[in-house]
């Protein structure tokens, strides 16, 4: 068995290796930098965008250029957005806003990245207690090039630096387990607590991988008897149950987060494990979860076996606490890329192994699979980049003020009716104006119940936003009805505005 | 050497192994035959209609007692181009005969089963040089990734081709070993049905041969290997050498001439490269591939590693060879399933082998995580061909058939190149008008279209109707939209309009 403190050191090869898939890593991900955060789920980046511009303009921040109204109103929409994770990435990004003098997206962008970086170097080190070289570089390669990871952990949301602050959670664990003292102890505390505190959702792989790792050691009954231990628990679970117990029972504001995220009754469904399969899938490519998978039950060592037995044990349990948000939203995926990236550099390591033992065609091999390896790395950095700079959101900021002031020129009242796939964020970020989601589906209904709802709807409302084009082309029957009664006020490539006055008069 | 022994020892493990493998081909060929009935326009319609046609020329020519018109006109409509001998349109005739009825969808139970059937091909193959679990890796990847269960169900020769490519390289691997001429005689058999079934083949079977040759031959068997080499060619070329050159000549000729020779500049474009890539990504993903690379580069067995080397090398030099099929037609990709399925064994060998040494229970979850990734691609390819419902499609063609006059001749703007309507409606038209693709195919091909109106007039000379099926398209065409205006509609319905050219403005 590996030993997990007997560790080889990097050859000069294996350093320009890693730095160089650093380096990629780093450039990929600041690739159409400035462009806003529309293109990976902009409802959840704008949400944090809002609360951070208000602390920012509370903490005597200033937007250039923008009059003292727009500045109270935008920090009037920040405070008024709903609390779920203790606004951490948000209270930096204000303060990275004050260094550079405005609330610019890119600041939280960066510290994103950042954080996802140092997460990628954190599971290079956890690969390298487990893992060969070649298997760790895999890992990490993994980690910081497959081209999901490049738009996830750009993103303003706390999901990349809850992941960092996972990976370095569980190397602090397993420095502590091979070193137990105090400072290591407390280490591991703050640093798992922190992690929960920024994501309460990483509880579950987090405690469930520490609890298989600690009861699989041999020494298990003297560890559990040493302080050490305890504090961990003390200084994980502390910060979060502090923050729940304020919001949910001094301030209230959880109460109404906390409802509706559960229902048993999925649990008894075959359709809710078929979405969350599906959105494996969809993140992954469900070759690759169980080459990931398997990856780690090939793992050499028992214990960082169970290690991420205990890990994935944890993420089925989120899964089945948030049976909703599993299998509708991609980056709930987010906690299980340590875990593959790992089992895909202990597949890759098998491979290598067996590529040393041939007798012949050994270094034919090692060319082939490098190259292999090399090209795999240049096609995802390709695709990666080749998407990035597909869509272009440079004119929304501007395109989304004008129309708020041209169409919704009125503090106070609902003038517009969207279809957007941002649920109206850019509105509300930019325009500082909210519109009225169209989210019903008449599609199937008869023509005068559909009519119904439609005057329902448009009704008070004086015009039609839409900038999700497919969800509308997707609705024939409602074209035909605004062709029929409303007239087509503007028609951009981007967006359709139709003119609703005729019916309210 | 016995065919139940493998090189590194590994002896069968008796019945219990023959059930598995028997269970999985029932099973792989039991999911083909979902939504069986329902209309082959879910993959390649204008490929599988092409073979419904002429299956039903051939089946109204056996049939007794049959109106002698309906011949006459089924035998007419099957005028189409020859690509390739129509040895399986001939047998599934025979099979709608039997059954007593004509209905395309025996030529989709051909394919499933001639699939399944390959798949046993498969398996012994990699038993020659991998373990029971690795083996069945294999058929699991064969009989399960999404695009595998789409694409060998259809009623085209590809999947026939894949299951005598698949029975080339197991009896050239028996060949190998026997080094026996009647073993040679057959190896060059199957191969000859493999090329005589689609011409391609041919760069399978000979980089195979080339490759399995070159890996076997030695000081002591050289002479003896080359004739016998020789001889394999020879009978794999006769068959469809006779066909090709001396029954169908001219044809071959222009296919070569338009497909091949205009064709090949492409291959000098880096977009060609890329798009094809994609085309793999978008099949299997790039990871089984990749798996596959890096699996050939460490076959035990030196002669199988010659042999896939060959192949591979053949799939390259054939998409090179057809650089727009293999980069638009999904099809032509189909060769990529039992390949990589072959050329992964060794990799999920190694890490199968480092399961086991984790324990039992390491192992057996393995197992289950791969049964289960199976079992969600075959319920994905389930889902997308429950999704997709085209029962409503025959009587619709219909109509549009008895709407166009009879024994006139008419230009038609249609889908799938006019086979719906020659199936269904039971009308050819005397030409089609181009798409948007054809129009793209031409421009690569350097054979732009001639200025609109100098076209219009030399397709339209001596039609008396313009039939418009596909509307979308003729919206993308405002030229030709603007010209068919100027007549008048002879008839119009759901999804069709016919124009009267016989007035010419």
């Amino acid at each position: 068995m590996r030993n997990i403190v007997a560790r080889k050191k990097l050859s000069s090869i294996q350093i320009i290796v890693f730095i160089l898939i650093f380096l990629c890593g780093t450039f990929l991900r600041f690739v159409d930098f400035d462009d806003p955060p529309l293109d990976f789920h902009p409802a959840r980046q704008l949400h944090s965008a809002l609360i951070a511009r208000s602390y920012f303009l509370k903490d005597n921040g200033n937007l250039p250029g923008k009059s003292a109204d727009y500045q109270h109103e935008a920090e009037m929409r920040g405070s008024q957005e709903p609390r779920i994770e203790p606004p951490i990435m948000e209270r930096l990004a204000a303060w990275g806003y004050k260094i550079v003098g405005d609330a610019d997206l890119r600041v939280p962008r960066a510290m994103s990245i950042v954080f996802w970086l140092i997460g990628g170097i954190g599971l290079f080190r956890l690969c390298r207690r487990f893992l060969g070289i070649t298997g760790s570089l895999v890992g990490f390669g993994f980690f910081l090039l497959f081209p999901y990871t490049i738009f996830a952990s750009r993103s303003f949301q706390p999901d990349p630096l809850m992941v960092a602050l996972m990976i370095w959670s569980l190397n602090a664990l397993v420095e502590w387990d091979s070193h137990p003292a105090v400072g290591l102890a407390i280490l591991t505390g703050v640093l798992t607590g922190t992690a929960i505190l920024v994501k309460q959702v990483c509880v579950f792989p987090l405690a469930s991988a520490f609890a298989f790792y600690i009861f699989s050691s041999s020494d298990r009954k003297q560890k559990i008897k040493r302080v050490d231990i305890w504090i961990i628990v003390a200084l994980s679970v502390a910060p979060v149950l502090i923050y729940n117990y304020w919001g949910y029972f001094v301030k209230g504001f959880l109460v109404q987060q906390y409802q509706g995220r559960f229902s048993l009754s999925d649990w008894f469904s075959p359709a809710f494990y078929v979405r969350w399969i599906r959105k494996m899938d969809e993140v992954f490519g469900i070759v690759v979860v169980t080459a990931g998978l398997v990856g780690c039950l090939a793992c050499e060592n028992r214990r960082a076996r169970l290690l991420w037995i205990g890990f994935f044990a944890g993420y089925i349990l989120y899964g089945l606490a948030l049976p909703h948000h599993i299998g509708t939203h991609d980056y709930y995926q987010l906690p299980l890329f340590p875990l593959i990236s790992f089992g895909i550099g202990r597949s890759a390591e098998s491979i290598f192994e067996v590529v040393g033992r041939l007798k012949e065609g050994r270094t034919l091999a090692y060319v082939g699979i490098t190259v292999c390896l090399i090209l795999l790395g240049a096609w995802w950095s390709a695709d990666s980049v080749i998407s990035l700079n597909r869509r272009d959101y440079r004119a929304w900021p501007e395109r989304w003020q004008s129309l708020a002031a041209e169409l919704d020129p009125y503090p106070g009242q609902i003038n517009t009716i969207g279809i957007m796939d941002d649920y109206g964020a850019a509105m509300i970020y930019w325009g500082l104006r909210t519109p009225v989601i169209w989210e019903q589906n008449i599609e199937k209904l008869s023509e005068e119940e559909a009519d119904t709802i439609i005057r329902q709807a448009m009704i008070n409302r004086e015009y039609l936003i839409v900038t999700d084009l497919d969800s509308f082309y997707a609705q024939p029957r409602l074209q035909n009805w605004l062709v029929r009664n409303t007239k087509l006020y503007a028609e951009e490539p981007d967006y359709l505005i139709y003119d609703l006055r005729g019916l309210n008069e | 050497m016995n065919l139940h022994t493998i090189p590194s020892g590994k002896k069968l493990t008796g019945w219990a192994e023959t059930v598995i493998v028997l269970i999985l081909m029932a099973t792989g060929f039991a999911v083909r035959l979902y939504d069986l009935t329902d209309p082959p326009l879910d993959f390649y319609s204008p490929r599988q209609l092409r073979s419904a046609i002429i299956t039903r020329s051939f089946y109204y020519e056996s049939l007794n007692n049959s109106d002698p018109t309906i011949v006459e006109q089924a035998d007419k409509l099957a005028d189409l181009e020859r690509y390739e001998p129509p040895v399986m349109e001939w047998l599934v005739s025979k099979i709608d005969l039997l059954i007593g009825k004509e209905v395309f969808w025996t030529g989709r139970i051909f394919s499933a089963f001639f699939w399944a059937l390959g798949g046993l091909f498969l398996y012994r193959i990699c038993r020659r040089f991998a373990s029971f679990s690795a083996g069945i890796f294999s058929l699991l990847i064969y009989y399960f990734v999404p695009f595998s269960i789409i694409a060998s169900r259809s009623f085209q020769p590809d999947p026939w081709m894949c299951f005598w490519v698949l029975g080339t390289a197991w009896m050239l691997c028996n060949w190998s070993e026997k080094g026996s001429w009647s073993s040679a005689f057959f190896s060059g058999f199957i191969g000859g049905m493999a090329l005589l079934v689609k011409i391609y083949a041919g760069f399978f079977v000979a980089f195979m041969l080339l490759g399995i040759f070159c890996a076997s031959v030695n000081r002591q068997n050289r002479r003896q290997r080359i004739f016998q080499t020789l001889l394999i060619g020879a009978v794999m070329l006769i068959p469809s050498a006779v066909y090709y050159l001396i029954f169908n000549p001219s044809r071959s000729g222009d296919f070569f001439s338009f497909w091949i020779v205009s064709l090949s500049g492409l291959i000098r474009t880096s977009n060609f490269y890329a798009d094809w890539i994609a085309m793999v990504k978008g099949l299997i993903g790039l990871v089984l591939p990749l798996f596959g690379l890096w699996g050939v580069l460490f076959i035990r067995n030196r002669q199988v590693k010659g042999l896939m080397i060959g192949w591979w090398l053949g799939y390259i030099f054939y998409g090179l060879f057809v650089p727009y099929q293999i980069t638009t037609h999904e099809y032509y990709s189909l060769i990529l399933i039992p390949l990589t399925a072959i050329s992964v064994c060794p990799v999920s060998d190694t890490i199968f082998e480092k399961t086991r040494q984790s324990g039992k229970i390491a192992f057996v979850c393995s197992l289950f995580l791969i049964i289960a990734a199976a079992g969600y691609g075959a319920y994905s390819a389930c889902g997308y061909l429950r999704g997709t419902n085209y029962v409503l499609e025959p009587a619709s063609w219909r109509k549009v058939g008895e709407a166009i006059p009879q024994n006139e001749p008419f230009i038609a703007l249609t889908g799938d190149y006019g086979m719906r309507l020659i199936y269904y409606g039971w009308r050819q038209p005397s030409l089609t008008w181009p798409d948007a693709k054809d129009d793209t195919l031409f421009q690569l091909a350097g054979t732009p279209q001639a200025d609109f109106d100098t076209y219009f007039d030399s397709q339209t000379k001596g039609m008396n109707y313009f039939v418009v099926t596909a509307l979308g398209e003729l919206d993308n065409q405002p030229d030709l939209k603007k010209r068919l205006e100027s007549f008048p509609v002879y008839a119009a319905g759901n999804g069709y309009i016919i124009y009267d050219l016989r007035n010419k403005p």
